[in-house]
C-alpha cells in the first residue's frame, strides 16, 4: 500500500473491504491522500485496482467525507451526492458520481467516492490567463444545463431542498432583512441595496436548480492542448431553488471577477460571451436590466454572509483573523451596491 | 460607521495570529498577508482618528435633521430606508460615509473605482 494519507490503516483496509462488495470483485486501496483545501470537507485522492466485476481495472478517484470541523449549516454528504448525480444525468461538467457510503463504520463518517478530474480551480490564478471567449461560453452552456433541472424532474431526489420559493427574489429580500436584524450593527448601505431589490423586484418565472455559488473559484478549468476547458463544477453545498438569473448574476457580479474588472465573465472572458453561451444552451433570454438586478443581489447577498462571518469573530463564537477581516471587504461591496442603485433620492 | 473588529480589536487578533503562525505552513504566505493588510487598516485608522466618525455624525445630523449618537441616527435610517420613507439626500451621504471607509480598508480599490469613473 502506498501513503497513507490522513486514512488510518484500519479505515483503508474497511474502505477496501467495502469497496470489494461494492464493486462485486476484489478491490485494493492503492493510494490514499489527503488534498489540499476543504476546511467543511475533505477530499481524499483514492487510487484503486478493482480485479474484475462491472468496473475492472485502476481508477483514480476522489473520496469527500466530513471534516471534523464540519457545521450543519451546509448539505449533508447523502444530499451532496444526490446533487452531484442530479447534477451529471443533466450533462453538467462534473466528476462522475460512483458510490455513496452511509455506513458510519467504515470511516465514522458518511463519504462518497467520485471520479478524479484534473484542472485548476483557484480564481487568482485563473485570471492571469489571457481573456478567453469560448471558455465562458463554454460555462455559459454548461450553467444552462443545471437550470434543465426542475423540481418537477428531480422529484423526491432532491426532495431536501425543500419546497421551491413561489418568489425567490422577495424570499431573499426577506432572509437578509431577517440576517442583518440579528446582527448588533446597523449597516444603512446594504439596508438601501435591500430596498432597492424589494423595489425593483422581477415578477417570478420559472424555477430551477441553482447552484447558488456559481464563481471563478468553484469551477475547475483544465489546461488542454487545444485550449482550457471547463473540467469540473465544484462545491454544491449551497445548490437550491431559485430564479435562473440568480446564477447568472452571481458569476457576473464583480466581486467574483478576482480583481480583473475588465473581464466581466468571472474575471475569465467577456461577459456577452458568457451570455450567449447561456442563452444559446437554454433558450432563455437573459435581458441586460434583469441580469443587472441578480448582481446586486449578489453583492448584497455576499455583504451579508460577510458581516455574518465577521460577525463569528467578534462575537467570540471562533476567533479568527480571517472572518475578522471579511468585515473590510464589506466596504468594497457597498460601493458596488452605491454604484448600481443610484436613484432620485 | 467602521465595521468590527476594527482598531484594537483588530491588532489583536492579528498579533495572536503571529504569535501562533507556523512560518513552515503551506498558507503561511496567505496568513503573512493577512496580518500585514490588518496591520495597514488600523495603521490608516488611527491616522484618520475620530474625523470620520465626525463627518458620518455631521452627515446623520444634516439628513435626518436630529441630534443623537451616531449608532442610534444609524439605526433610524435603517428603519427609514426599509420603510421606503428614506430622505432625498440618503444615496449621496452613504456614498460619503463609505468613501471614507474605503478609504481606509481598501485605498486601492476606491482609487481604482476613481479611475473608473
Amino acid at each position: 500500500m502506498g501513503m497513507a494519507g490522513n486514512l488510518t490503516t484500519e479505515q483503508t483496509s474497511r474502505l477496501a473491504a467495502w469497496l470489494t462488495d461494492e464493486a462485486q470483485a476484489e478491490t485494493q486501496v492503492l493510494a490514499t491522500e489527503r488534498l489540499s483545501g476543504g476546511a467543511i470537507q475533505e477530499n481524499h485522492r483514492l487510487e484503486i485496482d478493482v480485479a474484475g466485476g462491472p468496473w475492472p481495472g485502476r481508477h483514480d478517484l476522489v473520496l469527500r467525507r466530513d471534516a471534523a470541523s464540519a457545521v450543519a449549516t451546509s448539505h449533508s454528504r447523502a444530499e451532496e451526492y444526490a446533487l452531484l448525480k442530479a447534477a451529471h444525468k443533466a450533462g453538467v461538467t462534473v466528476p462522475a458520481p460512483c458510490v455513496l457510503c452511509t455506513d458510519e463504520s467504515i470511516l465514522g463518517g458518511p463519504f462518497f467516492i467520485m471520479h478524479r478530474v484534473s484542472g485548476e480551480a483557484r480564481g487568482g490564478r485563473l485570471i492571469k490567463s489571457p481573456p478567453d471567449a469560448a471558455l465562458v461560453r463554454e460555462i455559459g452552456a454548461d450553467l444552462a444545463r443545471i437550470h434543465t433541472i426542475t423540481p418537477t424532474a428531480a422529484g423526491e431526489n432532491l426532495g431536501f431542498l425543500g419546497t421551491p420559493p413561489a418568489d425567490p427574489a422577495r424570499t431573499a429580500v426577506t432572509q437578509y432583512r431577517a440576517y442583518l436584524d440579528a446582527l448588533p450593527d446597523p449597516h444603512p448601505a446594504v439596508e438601501w441595496g435591500l430596498s432597492w431589490l424589494a423595489e425593483h423586484a422581477p415578477a417570478p418565472g420559472e424555477i430551477v436548480l441553482c447552484h447558488r455559488d456559481y464563481r471563478t473559484g468553484n469551477l475547475m478549468i483544465d489546461r488542454a492542448p487545444d485550449g482550457p476547458r471547463l473540467s469540473a463544477t465544484l462545491d454544491w453545498e449551497f445548490a437550491g431553488w431559485s430564479d435562473p438569473l440568480e446564477d447568472v448574476g452571481w458569476f457576473l457580479a464583480k466581486c467574483w471577477r478576482f480583481g480583473r474588472w475588465d473581464q466581466e465573465a468571472g474575471g475569465l472572458g467577456p461577459r456577452d460571451d458568457f451570455i450567449a453561451g447561456y442563452t444559446a444552451a437554454s433558450g432563455r433570454a437573459a435581458p441586460p436590466d434583469a441580469v443587472a438586478y441578480w448582481e446586486v443581489m449578489a453583492h448584497v447577498r455576499w455583504a451579508v454572509i460577510a458581516l455574518q462571518q465577521a460577525w463569528r469573530h467578534v462575537s467570540g463564537e471562533e476567533a479568527s483573523l480571517e472572518l475578522a477581516l471579511t468585515a473590510h471587504v464589506v466596504p468594497e461591496l457597498e460601493a458596488e451596491i452605491l454604484a448600481m442603485t443610484r436613484g432620485p433620492s | 460607521m467602521r465595521k468590527h473588529p476594527s482598531g484594537k480589536a483588530l491588532i489583536e487578533i492579528a498579533e495572536a495570529t503571529e504569535s501562533t503562525a507556523d512560518p513552515n505552513a503551506p498558507n503561511a504566505n496567505y496568513v503573512a498577508a493577512m496580518i500585514r493588510n490588518a496591520r495597514a487598516i488600523v495603521d490608516r485608522q488611527a491616522d484618520v482618528g475620530d474625523d470620520a466618525d465626525r463627518a458620518e455624525a455631521a452627515g446623520l445630523h444634516a439628513l435626518l435633521d436630529q441630534a443623537g449618537a451616531a449608532e442610534d441616527l444609524n439605526r433610524e435610517l435603517v428603519r427609514l430606508i426599509r420603510d421606503g420613507t428614506a430622505p432625498v439626500g440618503t444615496h449621496a451621504h452613504l456614498v460619503a460615509v463609505n468613501r471614507a471607509e474605503l478609504a481606509e480598508s481598501n485605498p486601492r480599490y476606491l482609487a481604482r473605482l476613481d479611475d473608473e469613473d
